[in-house]
């Protein structure tokens, strides 16, 4: 049965709340900041000679005056931020715990809300999902009419496989002349170096990392009693043991585990989102972009 | 430990309901997809051994609170405490016990008399009930103690008991129970029980009143038939045996049960054990079993048959006496001339006792080691020697048997002279010689006396007898005889002497009348004297013999009320009849638990209902997983 992640009144209100990518580029942290460029946003890259035919309009004539020669700026071209939404389709993204809607599905719904709000102001998104490999779903540029067209594709993607965060690095992020948002949907549920270690390859100054960690009640109460044989869903892996009695180590653990997370992301200046999937994607989505317009 | 209720451990079965339930729950466990399984680290896995080794624990913990709880419930408690369910007036109600120590309570069963047995469970009563009871014992066979004495004390009972003794004769417990409940009522004395310890023999319980209201215990002790076989008489035939014959001995068993019994049957003869013979009886049976017996010659034996399992000291045996004789030993003094008469004398002797067959030896003449002789035939009372007339007088002095016959041989003189010697002249007087010239027809001259029993048996006989002389002899009164009529004369014939035992046949023998003599008078004569007389002899004998023990068993000895009966007797909701009074005692202590269990029995039943309720809940609630795993995953 096709489901359909376009949410109209959730656009509507959307559609409202303007959202610069700038914001998102530049982060809270370091503030907005207007190019001096007008017309093309472009940034001085390096100088070089004069050929015969280079604009005259790029000759430096400072540096020029102190070289004897003529130079020119050569200047990269700023285009907006490219918006890459990756959502992760392991197989532990199809838990759902007390949730309406398992993680995969909710990853859905946000990715199409974000990937509307991104493409109404006219930014490029990239959709793409990974578990044991990465694919992409869906590029387009500026279409908000091919989010039917991204509907259709997400309603195709199934959780599956174990969650490979490596594949991250095979993207084209890794391009310095290009400036991304990487706004990667999961529940980070793996080995915390190994997940560091690759976040750390991928973030860069020119790149924006937001991370948006599914988690449902069952991670976040630890809700089981009783004799329990755990499976993960990727691995296999079986533990059994009296669930009622380890709960609070459980969540000793989760906590500490989030606690680092949290720590490392805010240290490498990559955003991180703790999304309850018991709670609304649109509640937990307005939140987040209300959190933006309440730091500028 | 002591309980009240040991039935409630049945509950303790649902001790094994918490393992159950945790192996179960072990086994189906709920299978949860976790993605964050990671996060089980080392600490998680060493706190799952921890818990899991706490919740094995936690399970026998449980176990053990279920069986605390059976056990409360089973009221453990000890001995004393099983008493305290009696009334604050129990310690004036008396226990009163009654104890049969009539002879029949002698009898022998498992190696201990009844009687004994009795005592056994009396002292078992006594101890087994609570230290403040107060008893009245009494005994059925021996006169009621008035006043009634209430023992308060266990220990002054039990003395009092052992010195309470078997006393042989039978009950008379109808007047004596009757004259104690009425001294118990006169003194106001309340009957708490009233236990009965006895074999229930069939006399006399129909008319012995218990007070109707009060427990009645019988307590019966022994079989229901206890000796249901007895010895009823011997018959031994005749007083005397002979020695090459033996003797016969009849012994009658009589089976007065309603089962078949097979029993052993000894015979003893002067306490000689002489056999044993089996006898099976079928219900209301009599059988004989024979024995055949010899002994000692001479002289008087006595014997006994006994049942072989006498557990009666002095019951199930009879005795008997039997007379032996030695061979018979007659001296016939015959005459040369009448060959044929001794013959034929002989001859007759030998048909006639041919049956008993003795050891018979004719002596001809007197030998001198033979002391006395059983019989003396004389056939020539004119030609006796003198040491044959010495042997004739101390035959006839010991008033043995002494047959004559006369003949026509001989004088009137000699025949006088020896009658004088022998001492016979008075009874035997010879008149004369008288010749007879033709037959003549022998009748008993009616006149006589028949009533003696040798007449009666010649009174009808009619013979011809042909002889040429007869001695012609007088005769005295007292003495039987019989005479020959002839034309109003009477001769003698026959003469018995009585207090003598002498016989006497006088006349010839010849061809017409041998065959009557020989057949019918001398076989006749013969038999009587010797058997008659001879046997007046011994039963002379008998008299001064002192008399033999005849022990038997009636009836009512023998058959004791069955239970069934004795609850038909009394006709009571509550009575008892048992031969165990540990199981009374059990019984009593049960429904002494049933009665505490009755007082307190709700909240305590409710107390063991909430901790298995309370448990119950805790184990579903730990064991069940808080969120179903079909709801987890999309």
């Amino acid at each position: 049965m096709n489901v359909n992640y376009l949410n109209e009144e959730l656009f509507f209100k959307l559609s409202q709340i303007p959202l610069k990518p700038l914001s998102f580029a530049e982060g809270i942290y370091k503030g907005y900041h207007n190019s001096k460029h007008a017309g093309e946003e472009v940034e001085f890259k390096e100088f070089r000679q004069y050929i015969r035919g280079d604009d005259l309009k790029k000759i430096d004539w400072k540096r020029s005056a102190k070289q004897n020669q003529f130079f020119v700026r050569n200047f990269e071209e700023e285009l907006n931020y490219k918006i890459h939404l990756i959502l992760d389709q392991s197989a532990s993204m199809n838990q759902k715990g007390n949730s309406k809607n398992s993680k995969l599905e909710y990853g859905k719904y946000l990715l199409t809300a974000l990937a509307y709000l991104f493409l109404k102001q006219g930014d490029q998104v990239q959709v793409s999902a990974f578990s044991r490999q990465l694919s992409t779903i869906f590029s387009f540029n500026n279409n908000i009419k091919q989010l039917l067209l991204l509907n259709e594709k997400l309603n195709q993607l199934q959780a599956n496989h174990n969650s490979n965060f490596s594949l991250l690095l095979n993207n084209a992020q890794t391009s310095r002349s290009e400036k991304w948002i990487i706004i990667i949907f999961s529940d980070f549920i793996c080995d915390l170096n190994i997940l560091t270690s690759i976040l750390s390859k991928i973030n860069s100054p020119r790149n924006r990392i937001i991370l948006f960690q599914l988690v449902g009640n069952e991670e976040l109460d630890f809700p089981f009693k009783g004799e329990v044989e755990f499976l993960d869903p990727e691995s296999g892996e079986t533990f059994s043991c009296s669930a009622g009695q380890i709960k609070d180590k459980f969540l000793d653990q989760w906590k500490d585990y989030t606690n680092k997370l949290r720590h490392w992301t805010e240290d490498q200046d990559i955003e991180l989102r703790e999304l309850n999937t018991q709670v609304h994607y649109s509640e937990n989505l307005l939140d987040f972009i209300k959190s933006y317009h309440l730091k500028q | 430990m002591n309980v009240l209720l040991p039935l409630l451990f049945i509950a303790s079965i649902l001790v094994a309901i918490p393992f159950l339930i945790h192996f179960f729950h072990r086994f189906k466990k709920v299978q949860v997809p976790f993605s964050a399984i990671f996060l089980f680290q080392n600490k998680i896995k060493q706190a799952n051994q921890s818990i899991k080794i706490l919740n094995t624990i936690l399970v026998i913990l449980r176990a053990l609170l279920i069986l605390l709880a059976v056990i409360l419930l089973a009221k453990p408690l000890t001995s004393e405490e099983y008493w305290q369910w009696e009334d604050e007036k129990a310690h004036e109600k008396v226990t009163l016990i009654l104890i049969d120590n009539s002879k029949s309570m002698g009898y022998f069963h498992h190696n201990q008399s009844l009687f004994q047995e009795a005592i056994q469970q009396v002292k078992t009563l006594i101890r087994g009930f609570p230290f403040q009871n107060p008893m009245i014992l009494e005994k059925l066979a021996s006169k009621a103690s008035l006043p009634i004495k209430v023992h308060q004390d266990k220990d002054k009972m039990l003395k009092t008991l052992s010195l309470i003794s078997l006393i042989n004769k039978n009950l008379d417990y109808p007047d004596k129970v009757r004259a104690l409940f009425t001294e118990i009522k006169k003194q106001k004395i309340e009957i708490k029980h009233i236990f009965v310890f006895s074999d229930f023999q069939k006399t006399d319980w129909e008319n012995v009143v218990f007070p109707k209201k009060v427990p009645l215990i019988l307590v019966r002790l022994g079989e229901k038939n206890p000796v249901n076989l007895a010895i009823t008489k011997i018959i031994t035939g005749s007083d005397i045996h002979y020695s090459n014959v033996g003797a016969k001995i009849k012994v009658f068993v009589k089976n007065f049960s309603s089962e078949k019994v097979t029993k052993y049957v000894s015979l003893y003869l002067e306490d000689q054990f002489k056999g044993k013979k089996e006898i099976r009886l079928n219900p209301e049976e009599e059988k004989k079993i024979d024995f055949k017996v010899k002994a000692l010659l001479g002289k008087w034996t006595f014997g006994e048959a006994v049942l072989n399992f006498d557990r009666f000291p002095d019951d199930n045996r009879l005795g008997f006496s039997l007379y032996f004789k030695e061979k018979v030993k007659i001296l016939f003094l015959s005459h040369p001339d009448f060959l044929l008469t001794k013959f034929s004398i002989k001859q007759s002797i030998l048909n006639q006792i041919k049956k008993q067959n003795p050891h018979i030896r004719f002596y001809e003449k007197h030998e001198e080691e033979v002391d006395s002789y059983d019989l003396i035939i004389v056939n020539r009372m004119t030609l006796l020697k003198r040491n044959e007339i010495q042997i004739l007088k101390e035959h006839i002095k010991k008033a043995k048997p002494l047959f004559i016959i006369l003949n026509q041989h001989g004088n009137v003189y000699t025949l006088r002279k020896n009658f004088k010697k022998l001492g016979l002249n008075k009874e035997l007087e010879v008149k004369q010689k008288e010749k007879l010239k033709k037959n003549h027809s022998l009748k008993i001259n009616p006149n006589l006396d028949t009533s003696y029993s040798f007449y009666q048996s010649f009174s009808h006989m009619e013979s011809f007898i042909k002889m040429n002389e007869i001695f012609k002899l007088s005769y005295t009164k007292g003495q039987y005889h019989s005479l020959l009529q002839l034309k109003n004369k009477d001769f003698l014939i026959h003469s018995f002497v009585p207090k003598k035992n002498i016989f006497l046949i006088t006349g010839g023998v010849n061809r017409l009348n041998s065959d009557i003599i020989f057949d019918q008078w001398f076989p006749l004569i013969i038999n009587w004297i010797y058997h008659e007389g001879l046997r007046k002899k011994l039963r002379e004998d008998i008299d001064r013999i002192p008399s033999i023990k005849k022990v038997s068993l009636t009836e009512s000895d023998l058959r004791a009320f069955s239970s069934m009966t004795l609850k038909k007797l009394y006709k009571r909701k509550r009575l008892l009849v048992n031969n165990d009074i540990q199981s009374w005692l059990k019984q009593a202590k049960t429904s002494a638990s049933k009665t505490v269990m009755q007082k307190n029995s709700l909240p305590e039943k409710i107390f063991f209902i909430a901790i298995v309720v309370l448990l119950f809940c805790e184990m579903i609630i730990s064991y069940t997983p808080g969120i179903k795993p079909k709801q987890l995953w999309g």
